[in-house]
C-alpha cells in the first residue's frame, strides 16, 4: 500500500519550481515530437491519388469533323469539369487533415502543464494510473473490454474537469468580495452533494456515449448522435445542474444562516449576487469546455473512420465517393448557409399583370354576388391577398398534367466561386401523404441534366449538387415534371397533383468551417447557462430552495420549449372549435394569452437552436450569435438588478430559516 | 415480558405469515393468472420484463416523458432527420410495450418510410432490416401472442423484400438470400428426379433436423455423442477467436464460406489469398478427430444463432417444412409464411370459441399473408445464389424460380384459413377472395406444368378446376366449365392468348421456358431440357404465324421482330447470355450437359471471361480452361456462319412503314 509518507514526498515534489521546470520541458518537447511523429508514420498510408476525379475523354477533338466541338466548347467544359472535379476534392479535403490531432495534442499539453504549474501533477498521474490498473485486467476480456474503456475515459474527463476548476479557481483569485464569494461557489460545487452527483452523471454520460453508438449505422448518423447528445443531450444536464445548484447556492446559504456570515462584512447585495453568478457560470464553463472538447475531439475521431461503403478511411473499392462520406462532410460537418427558393410574387415581379387579375377576379365576384362592392379598399386588399396566396400556391403545385414548372434559387454566387458543393432539399406532399405510397418525379436541372426521383410524400428529399449548376448571375434553376419515363420510354403522368409547403424548397451550401460553427455554439450555450444561472439566483433570493428550484425550472422548461408552444398556437386558439363563429372561452383564452406572452417573451432564446443547427450542419452566424447573447445578455443584466434590489430590501436576520 | 417486546414478536410472527403466505398465493396466482389468459405472456412469470418495470416505475411521467418522444419522432421525421429514429423507436416502444400499435408503427415508419429517402440500396436494406428487427426481436418478445405483430412482421418479409414495388427490392432477395445461407448453409439443391411434394419435404426437413433437434446449451452439447471431441474442437475455435463466445453469426458465416470455397472452381485461386487466421480455422475444420464433432457443433451453433439473434424456432421450422412444402428460407417470403402461421397458432387459442374475442383478432388478414407467401414459394421457391460473389463482392448472381411442389399445399391451406373467414364460406357469398386467388393460381399451374412437358400434372389441375365446387358465381359472364372444356393444348394457347395485353407477354412465356431450359442443363435434367426447348419452339411458331393478324392492328408490331426468325439464334443467345451471368461452376455443369450447337454459342464468351483465370489457377492445382470448359467441334465453321449473318443483319434494308 502507498505510505502517507511516499504520498507526502510526491505532494513536495509535484509543488516544487525545479520539477515543474523539467516536466514542463519534456511535455513540450514530447507533443512537439509525437505530432510529427504521427505525421511522418501516417503521411505515407495517406493515400495521395484522387481516383474520384473526372477526366475529359481523350477521343474528344476539335477536328473540324461534323459534329465534333468548337475549341470553345471544349474548353468550356475543360473549366466546368475542373470545378466539378474541385468541388469533390472539397469532399474528400479531410483524409490529409492534421488539425484535430494537432487540437488533441494541444489541449493534452496545455491542461497537462496547467496542472504542472498547479501543483497537482503528480496526483494526477497517479489517479490515471489507478485507473489504468484497474482497467488494464478488464481490456484483456470481450465482454469487459467497454468497461475497461469506460473506466479510462472517466479518468481522463474527471482530470481535466479538475484541472479547469483549479485554473478558474486561480483565475478567480483577485481580490475582493465579488471572487471570493465566486472562489466560494466554485470550492461549494465540489463539496455539494447534488452538484457533484450531477457533475459526475454529466462526465458519465459523456463517457459513456461513444457505446451507445452502433457500428453498422451510417458514419453521418453517428456523428450526428453524437453531436446531438454531446451537446443538447450535456447541455440539459449543466443546465439542471446549473439551475438548480444556483438556486441551492443562495437559498440553502439563507436557511443555514450562512449569509449572515457574509452579509455582516461589507459586501454590497449586488456583489454578492454578482459573485455567485460568476461562480455558477464559471463552473458551467467548465463542464462545458470538457464536454466540448470531448465531443470535437471524439467526432474528429469518428471522421477519420471508414464510413458505409468505403474499405478504408475516405476510400471506397472503386475510387468513388461514398455516398455516406459526401453526405458527412457536405451536410453535417459542415456549416451550411440556407437559401429559399425566390417566391414568384406577381404584385412584385409583374404588377401589371397582377391588377388585371384582381380587376378581373373582382369583375367576377361582382357579377355572381350583387352585394359585393368593388370599390371598397377593405374588400379590394382582401382579395389582392388572397389572390397572391391562391397564385403562389398555384406556383408551389405540380399539377397533374404533362409540362414542367420551373424553381429559381438566387444567391448562390458563393457557392460557385468556391467550387462548393451544394445540397438541394426538397419536399412533396401528395394527397394525404400516404406513407404506403412513393412517387416518381422528373427534374431537370441546368447544367446538370435529368434525373428521376422516387419520393415518399410528406417526407424531405436531398439531392447533392455540383457548384457548376450555378449560373454566372448565381442562380439555380430547376425544374419538376409531375411525371416520370416508363419502361417503353412514355412519360407517365402521376394520378394526383403535388406540391410544395412553404419551407419544401432550400438550397445550402457550406459556408465556412464546422469547427467554427461548433466553437459559435459552444459559446451560445454557455450564454444561455448564464441566463439561467441568473434565473436560479433571482428566485432564490425571495424563494424558498424548492419554490425557487420549481419557479427556475419552469423559466427553463418556458425557454427551451418557446418555439414549440408557439408552433402549437397555430392550431390551438382560444375559440370554440365545434361552432362556426368566433366564440371565446375564456379557459382557452387563458391559456392562448400566457402562452403567448411565454414564446413572445424568450423567443430569441428559443430561436437560437444552437445544438438543431449544429446537428443539421446549419450556418450559425456571427450576426445571431452576437443578437441574440446581447438580447439574453439583457435579460440577464434585467433579472441581476430585479436580484439586488431584491436581496438588498430583504431582512435576512429576521429570517430564521425554520 | 414488556409490552413492547410482545407487540414486536406478535408483528414480527404476522409479517412471517404473510411472507410465507404470499409466496404461497404468488406461485398458484401466477399459474391461474397464465390457466385463464389473464396475461400477456403464456406463462405469467414472463409478463414482466425489466423495461416494463421500469414504465411502471416512472408512474406518472411515463406519460409526459412518451408523450415527448413521440412527438420528437414525429418532428424529426416529418424535418427528414433520421439520425435518432432507431434510438427514438426502441426508448417509446420500451416504455410502452404492450401497445402492438406502437410496435407496428415504428417499424413501419423505419422499413418503410425512412428507408425510401436514403441514397445506396445498401443503407436502404439497413433500415428495412432494422424495422424487422424491431418487431421479430422486441415486439415478438413483449407482446408473444398478439397476433398484430405478427401479421405485420409477416408483411414486411413478403411485401417489402419479397415483393417488387420497391426499386432496390433485388438488393434485398440477394442480401437476404446471403444471409440466410450463412445462417443454415446451402439447402439441399434441386433434384429433378422428385416429384412428390412429401419427399421433397422430407428431403428440406431431414436437411433441417439437426439445427432443430441441436442441444440448447454448450453444456448439454459436451454431454452428448462426441462430447471430448466438441470440447476439444470448441477450445480450439475460441483460441483461435480470441472471444469468450465464439458460435454466433459470424462464425457460421466464415464456416459457410469454407465451404463454398471447397466446392468453387476457383478454390486454388481464393486459397492462394487466405489469411493465417482462415488457414488455421480450415486446419481445425480439417483435423480427423473432428469429423463427427464439426457438424453437431455447427448444428449447435445455427440453432443458437435462429434462437437468440432471430427469434426463430427450428422445431418450427422443420414443422413448417413438412407440412407446407420443401422451404428455402432463403426465401423472405418463407420468413413471411413463418412469422404469419406462428402468430396464428399462437393467437388462436385464445380466441377459440368466442366471438366477440375471436373480433379481437385479424385472423382473415393475417391467413391472406399465409397464403399469398405460399404463392410466392410457388412461384420462387427455388433459388439459386452465388454465394462467394456475395460475400466478397456485394453481388453476385441470383435467380428464383418455380417451387411446384407448393401447388397442392396453397390448395390445402386455402381450404383450412377459408374455415376461420366469415366472408369466405362457400354457399353463403357469391365472391370469395381465397376461391378468386386459388383459381387464378391453378391455371397458373397448368400453363406451368404444360410448359415444362408434365401433361399429366397439367390435366390433373385443370380436372380439379373443372371439378371446384368452391368456383365463384357472382359473374354471371363467365363459364369456367365451358372454358376449361377445351382440349388442353387450346385451353393453355387461349390463355396466354386472352391474358396478354402485348407481345412482351408472349416474350416472357418463351424467355421463362428457354431459361428454363438453361437451368434444366445446369441441374443436369437433360429430359426437362428437351420439353422446355419444344414448347418453346412450339410457341415460336405459333406466334410468328400469328404475327401477321396483329402487324394491321397492334401498333407494338416492333416489339415482335425482337424475337427474330431463327430460333435456334434466339435460344443460343439466350444460353449464352445466362451462363456468362451463372457462377463459374453453374456455368460448368450447364456447359457439359448442352447440346454442341449450344455449347458454340457460349464457348467464346466463356474463353473470354475465364481462361485467363483457369489458366493462372493450374500452377496451383488448378484445373484448366480447357478441362472445365473443352471446345465444342465445328467452331471455326461456326464463327464464319456468325460473321455473315452478322453481315447480313446489318446491311439488311429497314423495312418501310406500312400503313393499313
Amino acid at each position: 500500500m502507498i505510505s502517507a509518507t511516499f504520498l507526502t514526498r510526491c505532494d513536495i515534489v509535484q509543488k516544487s519550481r525545479l520539477y515543474k521546470l523539467i516536466a514542463s520541458a519534456i511535455l513540450i518537447v514530447a507533443a512537439v515530437a509525437g505530432y510529427f511523429t504521427y505525421w511522418a508514420l501516417t503521411k505515407d498510408s495517406i493515400d495521395t491519388s484522387t481516383p474520384w476525379r473526372l477526366e475529359m475523354n481523350p477521343d474528344l477533338k476539335a477536328d473540324g469533323t461534323p459534329n465534333a466541338p468548337t475549341q470553345e466548347d471544349l474548353s468550356n467544359a475543360r473549366s466546368e469539369l475542373e470545378r466539378f472535379n474541385r468541388s469533390l476534392d472539397r469532399i474528400m479535403s479531410g483524409r490529409a487533415d492534421y488539425t484535430s490531432v494537432a487540437v488533441a495534442i494541444g489541449s493534452a499539453l496545455l491542461l497537462s502543464l496547467a496542472a504542472i504549474w498547479l501543483g497537482i501533477s503528480l496526483s494526477l498521474l497517479m489517479l490515471l494510473l489507478g485507473a489504468g490498473l484497474v482497467s488494464a485486467p478488464l481490456a484483456a476480456f470481450e465482454s469487459t473490454r467497454d468497461w475497461s474503456r469506460l473506466i479510462v475515459a472517466l479518468a481522463v474527463l474527471g482530470s481535466s474537469f479538475t484541472v479547469l476548476m483549479r485554473l478558474l479557481n486561480l483565475a478567480l483569485s483577485s481580490p475582493g468580495p465579488v471572487m471570493a464569494i465566486a472562489r466560494n461557489v466554485l470550492a461549494e460545487a465540489t463539496r455539494l452533494r447534488l452538484s457533484v452527483m450531477f457533475i459526475v452523471l454529466i462526465l458519465f454520460a459523456l463517457a459513456t456515449l461513444p457505446f451507445l453508438l452502433d457500428a453498422e449505422r451510417p458514419l453521418r448518423y453517428r456523428v450526428q448522435m453524437v453531436l446531438q447528445y454531446g451537446t443538447g443531450g450535456i447541455f440539459w444536464g449543466v443546465a439542471l445542474l446549473v439551475v438548480l445548484f444556483s438556486v441551492a447556492s443562495v437559498a440553502t446559504e439563507q436557511r443555514g444562516r450562512v449569509i449572515w456570515q457574509t452579509m455582516t462584512k461589507p459586501v454590497a447585495a449586488w456583489q454578492y449576487i454578482l459573485g455567485k453568478w460568476i461562480g455558477v457560470v464559471s463552473l458551467a464553463a467548465a463542464l462545458l469546455a470538457v464536454s466540448g472538447a470531448g465531443v470535437f475531439l471524439f467526432v474528429e475521431y469518428l471522421r477519420s473512420q471508414p464510413a458505409q461503403g468505403e474499405v478504408g478511411p475516405f476510400k471506397t473499392s472503386d475510387g468513388s465517393i461514398s455516398p455516406d462520406r459526401q453526405w458527412l462532410e457536405t451536410q453535417i460537418l459542415a456549416s451550411r448557409v440556407l437559401i429559399p427558393n425566390t417566391p414568384q410574387d406577381l404584385r412584385v415581379n409583374d404588377p401589371a399583370r397582377f391588377a388585371q387579375a384582381v380587376e378581373s377576379y373582382m369583375r367576377d365576384l361582382a357579377a355572381a354576388n350583387s352585394a359585393f362592392n368593388p370599390n371598397d379598399p377593405a374588400t379590394r386588399m382582401e382579395v389582392e391577398e388572397s389572390l397572391a396566396k391562391a397564385l403562389e400556391q398555384q406556383y408551389r403545385t405540380l399539377d397533374s398534367a404533362p409540362g414542367m414548372t420551373e424553381y429559381v434559387f438566387e444567391g448562390l454566387g458563393p457557392a460557385r466561386d468556391a467550387d462548393l458543393p451544394i445540397i438541394f432539399r426538397y419536399r412533396l406532399d401528395v394527397g394525404s401523404n400516404r406513407p404506403d405510397l412513393t412517387y416518381k418525379f422528373t427534374l431537370l436541372i441546368q447544367n446538370y441534366g435529368m434525373r428521376v426521383v422516387e419520393v415518399p410524400p410528406g417526407q424531405y428529399m436531398t439531392l447533392a449538387l455540383p457548384s457548376l449548376v450555378v449560373d454566372p448571375e448565381g442562380k439555380v434553376r430547376i425544374r419538376f415534371a409531375n411525371a416520370f419515363p416508363a419502361d417503353d420510354g412514355q412519360y407517365m403522368i402521376n394520378a394526383e397533383a403535388a406540391s410544395f409547403p412553404k419551407d419544401g424548397l432550400s438550397m445550402s451550401f457550406s459556408l465556412g468551417s464546422w469547427r467554427l460553427n461548433f466553437a459559435r455554439v459552444i459559446f451560445v450555450l454557455w450564454i444561455k447557462l448564464a441566463f439561467l444561472a441568473m434565473v436560479g439566483i433571482f428566485a432564490a433570493t425571495f424563494l424558498s430552495f424548492a419554490v425557487a428550484s420549481m419557479t427556475a425550472l419552469g423559466v427553463f422548461a418556458a425557454a427551451e420549449s418557446a418555439v414549440f408552444i408557439r408552433n402549437a398556437l397555430e392550431v390551438f386558439s382560444e375559440y370554440d372549435p365545434s361552432k362556426t363563429e368566433n366564440v371565446v372561452v375564456l379557459w382557452r383564452w387563458v391559456v392562448v394569452t400566457i402562452a403567448r406572452s411565454v414564446s413572445s417573451i424568450f423567443q430569441v432564446y428559443a430561436e437560437l437552436e444552437p445544438t438543431e443547427k449544429l446537428v443539421e450542419g446549419l450556418h450559425l452566424a456571427w450576426g445571431s450569435v452576437t443578437m441574440g447573447s446581447a438580447a439574453i445578455a439583457l435579460a440577464t443584466v434585467i433579472t441581476f438588478v430585479l436580484a439586488s434590489e431584491i436581496f438588498r430590501r430583504r431582512e435576512l436576520a429576521m429570517y430564521s430559516g425554520s | 415480558m414488556q409490552g413492547d417486546t410482545k407487540v414486536q414478536l406478535l408483528a414480527a410472527g404476522v409479517l412471517a405469515a404473510s411472507v410465507s403466505s404470499s409466496i404461497f398465493l404468488s406461485t398458484r396466482l401466477a399459474a391461474e393468472a397464465s390457466r385463464a389468459e389473464l396475461v400477456y405472456t403464456t406463462r405469467a412469470v414472463e409478463g414482466q420484463p425489466p423495461q416494463v418495470a421500469a414504465g411502471i416505475a416512472m408512474g406518472a411521467f411515463r406519460g409526459i416523458f412518451v408523450n415527448f418522444l413521440w412527438m420528437r419522432a414525429n418532428e424529426l421525421k416529418e424535418a427528414g432527420r433520421y439520425h435518432e429514429s432507431v434510438e427514438l423507436a426502441k426508448a417509446i416502444t420500451t416504455l410502452q410495450p404492450r401497445f402492438p400499435r406502437a410496435w407496428v408503427f415504428h417499424a413501419w415508419n423505419l422499413a418503410y418510410n425512412i428507408s425510401v429517402t436514403t441514397q445506396t440500396p445498401r443503407e436502404r436494406w439497413q433500415w428495412v432490416r432494422d424495422g424487422i428487427n424491431i418487431l421479430r426481436i422486441q415486439g415478438v418478445n413483449s407482446n408473444p401472442n398478439e397476433l398484430l405483430i405478427y401479421k405485420e412482421l409477416g408483411w414486411f418479409f413478403l411485401h417489402k423484400v419479397q415483393g417488387i414495388t420497391d426499386d432496390a427490392n433485388i438488393y434485398y432477395k440477394k442480401m437476404h438470400a446471403k444471409e440466410w445461407q450463412a445462417i443454415l448453409g446451402a439447402p439441399p439443391g434441386y433434384d429433378p428426379t422428385i416429384r412428390d411434394r412429401a419427399a421433397a419435404s422430407k428431403r428440406f426437413a431431414d436437411w433441417l433436423r439437426p439445427v432443430a433437434e441441436a442441444p440448447g446449451t454448450m453444456d448439454a452439447l459436451i454431454a452428448g455423442p462426441e462430447g471430448e471431441a466438441i470440447a476439444a474442437l470448441v477450445a480450439e475455435l475460441r483460441a483461435l477467436r480470441g472471444n469468450e463466445e465464439p458460435f454466433g453469426y459470424e462464425f457460421l458465416r466464415n464456416a459457410e464460406i469454407d465451404l463454398a470455397v471447397r466446392r468453387s472452381a476457383r478454390r486454388a485461386t481464393i486459397e492462394k489469398q487466405f489469411r493465417p487466421r482462415d488457414l488455421q480455422f480450415r486446419a481445425i475444420v480439417d483435423n480427423p478427430a473432428y469429423a463427427a464433432a464439426w457438424p453437431r457443433l455447427l448444428a449447435f451453433a445455427r440453432a443458437k444463432v435462429l434462437r437468440e439473434q432471430y427469434n426463430m424456432d427450428p422445431a418450427i421450422m422443420v414443422r413448417f417444412t413438412e407440412k407446407y412444402g420443401p422451404i428455402d428460407w432463403r426465401n423472405p417470403a418463407a420468413h413471411g409464411l413463418y412469422w404469419s402461421a406462428v402468430g396464428v397458432e399462437r393467437a388462436f387459442p385464445r380466441a377459440e370459441g368466442d366471438d366477440s374475442n375471436m373480433k379481437n383478432y385479424d385472423f382473415l388478414n393475417t391467413d391472406r399473408v399465409v397464403v399469398q407467401s405460399l404463392q410466392e414459394l410457388y412461384r420462387t421457391g427455388t433459388i439459386y445464389l452465388d454465394y462467394l460473389s456475395m460475400e466478397f463482392f456485394e453481388d453476385g448472381y441470383y435467380l428464383a424460380t418455380v417451387e411446384p411442389s407448393f401447388v397442392d399445399t396453397y390448395g390445402e391451406v386455402a381450404e383450412e384459413v377459408r374455415q376461420r373467414s366469415k366472408f369466405d364460406q362457400r354457399w353463403a357469398r357469391g365472391f370469395s377472395f381465397y376461391s378468386a386467388g386459388l383459381e387464378n393460381f391453378l391455371r397458373d399451374a397448368i400453363r406451368y406444368f404444360y410448359r415444362r412437358g408434365q401433361r399429366d400434372l397439367a390435366e390433373k389441375y385443370r380436372q380439379r378446376l373443372l371439378t371446384a365446387d368452391w368456383q365463384n358465381l357472382n359473374d354471371p359472364d363467365r363459364n369456367t366449365a365451358q372454358d376449361l372444356a377445351m382440349p388442353l393444348d387450346d385451353w393453355v394457347r387461349k390463355e396466354l392468348v386472352d391474358r396478354q395485353t402485348s407481345p412482351s407477354v408472349a416474350i416472357s412465356e418463351i424467355g421463362a421456358a428457354v431459361e428454363g431450359a438453361v437451368m434444366a442443363l445446369r441441374n443436369g435434367d437433360g429430359e426437362l431440357f428437351d420439353r422446355q426447348v419444344r414448347y418453346a419452339k412450339d410457341f415460336f411458331d405459333y406466334f410468328r404465324r400469328e404475327q401477321v393478324r396483329f402487324t394491321s392492328v397492334n401498333p407494338n408490331d416492333a416489339r415482335m421482330n425482337i424475337l427474330g426468325d431463327d430460333f435456334n439464334l434466339l435460344v443460343g443467345s439466350r444460353f449464352a447470355l445466362m451462363i456468362q451471368n451463372l457462377p463459374l461452376e453453374d456455368a460448368r455443369a450447364a456447359y457439359v450437359t448442352a447440346p454442341v450447337g449450344l455449347r458454340q454459342y457460349a464457348f467464346d464468351i466463356l474463353s473470354e471471361l475465364y481462361k485467363q483465370e483457369l489458366t493462372e489457377g493450374t500452377t496451383d492445382g488448378g484445373e484448366s480452361f480447357a478441362q472445365v470448359f473443352p471446345e465444342p467441334p465445328g467452331m471455326p465453321e461456326f464463327r464464319r456462319r456468325m460473321d455473315a449473318l452478322r453481315e447480313a443483319q446489318e446491311g439488311r434494308p429497314k423495312p418501310a412503314l406500312e400503313l393499313k
